[in-house]
């Protein structure tokens, strides 16, 4: 049974590949600024654009997209009326955006699975979800890479990028507003409640091997495509769910790095405690 | 020549005096040490220098000019207390960080060009940090750390570089080592540089001006 034989796995390796690109980058800076938070915000989020684009009739990608876009929106102006407590803006738009996302699916008509977009259904991506999902994505590298070095400075120190002359709100809320649109398009394909994980666990890997900013930006897209190539063929194969195979693959792969790691470290440290004596 | 002119200068947060009409003059090529217990208003003072803090009263000339006026911030540099703390565990290579002081006057794409490499290498050359430059910053010793962030300031050749307690975190030996570094800097540069601090031992063997920051006043030393 070759794999490629099959349209949707073409469009699923294609999709996969583009979305395994741009979620590590984004998830690289989210970790290094600790604001994870966002990622599984705008995850929950984006099922109430989802919900509203079933029970309407448009794109839900596109509905996902603007809902996380408006949560986005929200949580700004919920951080800047509470500056001193800017998680609960996040805490707040996560549970209007489940809620409301709760209250639609009770008149999605029967037959239509939004339960495909908690958990993705990239097999299921259809030839127009591939050229929105391919090009939004090209526009949120290409961004990504024209802003890579503000982004550096200002995650690095918020205070010394100001001084060299990075507009630091600017960044700041493109990035948010690159987040949303990422979170967004991967909502349907790899799945609204894994999304956030498929942000962390590459940048958690490539952390591990302590290179510079850029060479670290690089490995989590490398762990990103590795992850999604081995989970969409352990997923046609096993007959599961890519994006869970996806995630979990991730997750264990994770766990094999720090073992590696803590298992040189000891033979390490062996060898320098025999040759001090 | 003076490029510095502090006259009468007070300020208090609220209700809490910290500086009270206290006046300085650093002239170019000054190694100048602020000496000072905890919480005696050494780093408001060099925010005030900075321009981020206003004074309650009284004035301050940079070359010659009112600090509400004065625009040519990039003559300055800033050295803030903890700042290795700040990159502490951040992924980072000792190149990019030195690389990133250069920001400022990249283009658009931001790629470095060999003038902006051999710049880093030179500031990295200055502090003695030239092997490490492909070296993790947090994989480095404390003392490391400061010459690596020294090197970022010294980049953009200021006339005037300013140093919030570096030595804080350092043994006895690493200051002694950054201090004679910083006079290096200052004698074969001409930068001057006002450093806060309390190891006056420090300051009296490489310093060639030296006050006291206590009980609000300013006391000249040397």
């Amino acid at each position: 049974m070759n794999i490629f034989a099959y349209e949707f796995m073409q469009r699923a390796f294609i999709v996969g590949i583009a979305l395994a690109i741009i979620i590590p980058l984004i998830g690289l800076i989210m970790v290094l600024k600790r604001s994870s938070m966002i990622g599984d915000t705008l995850a929950h989020t984006s099922l109430a654009g989802v919900a509203a684009g079933l029970l309407i009739g448009f794109n839900p990608i596109v509905g996902a997209v603007v809902a996380c876009v408006i949560a986005v929106f929200a949580i700004e102006g919920i951080q800047k009326k509470l500056p001193k407590n800017k998680d609960l803006g996040m805490a707040v738009v996560l549970t209007v955006g489940i809620s409301v996302a709760g209250l639609l699916t009770t008149y999605i008509p029967s037959g239509v699975n939004f339960n495909s977009y908690l958990f993705g259904s990239i097999a299921l991506v259809s030839q127009n979800d591939l050229i929105l999902i391919v090009s939004i994505a090209a526009v949120i590298l290409l961004v990504f890479l024209i802003i890579a070095k503000d982004l550096y400075l200002l995650t690095l120190d918020e205070k010394m990028a100001k001084l060299s002359g990075v507009k630091v709100s600017a960044i700041n809320f493109l990035f948010t507003l690159l987040t949303a649109v990422t979170v967004g398009i991967a909502a349907k394909t790899v799945g609204a409640l894994i999304v956030s994980s498929l942000m962390i666990l590459p940048a958690a890997c490539a952390m591990q091997f302590e290179k510079g900013f850029f060479k670290t930006l690089l490995l989590s897209v490398g762990f990103g495509v590795l992850y999604t190539i081995s989970g969409l063929f352990v997923a046609f194969y096993a007959n599961q769910r890519a994006g869970a195979t996806i995630v979990l693959i991730g997750a264990i792969i994770f766990l094999i790095i720090v073992m590696v790691k803590w298992i040189i470290n000891k033979i390490r440290l062996g060898k320098l405690r025999r040759i001090n004596g | 020549m003076s490029v510095i002119s502090i006259k009468n200068v007070s300020f208090s947060y609220e209700t809490h005096h910290v500086l009270d009409r206290i006046s300085l003059e650093v002239n170019k090529g000054d190694f100048l040490a602020i000496l000072g217990s905890n919480g005696t208003g050494k780093t408001t003072l060099l925010k005030i220098l900075l321009n981020e803090l206003k004074p309650t009263s009284g004035t301050i000339s940079i070359f010659d000019t009112d600090i509400k006026a004065f625009k040519e911030w990039t003559k300055i540099a800033y050295l803030a207390q903890n700042a290795t703390a700040n990159v502490a565990g951040f992924p980072t290579t000792v190149h990019e960080l030195v690389a990133s002081s250069l920001h400022r006057e990249l283009g658009f794409i931001k790629i470095l060009n060999k003038t902006h490499r051999d710049r880093i290498d030179k500031a990295l050359a200055l502090v003695g940090m030239e092997d490490y430059k492909n070296r993790l910053f947090a994989k480095l010793s404390g003392g490391q750390q400061q010459k690596v962030l020294l090197a970022r300031s010294l980049i953009s050749n200021p006339e005037i570089l300013i140093l919030d307690e570096p030595t804080s975190a350092l043994d006895e030996s690493s200051s002694q080592a950054l201090f004679s570094l910083l006079k290096k800097i200052s004698l074969e540069n001409g930068t001057t540089i006002i450093i806060s601090t309390h190891s006056k031992a420090c300051s009296n063997n490489n310093c060639n001006h030296i006050v006291n920051l206590d009980d609000e006043r300013l006391k000249e030393e040397r």
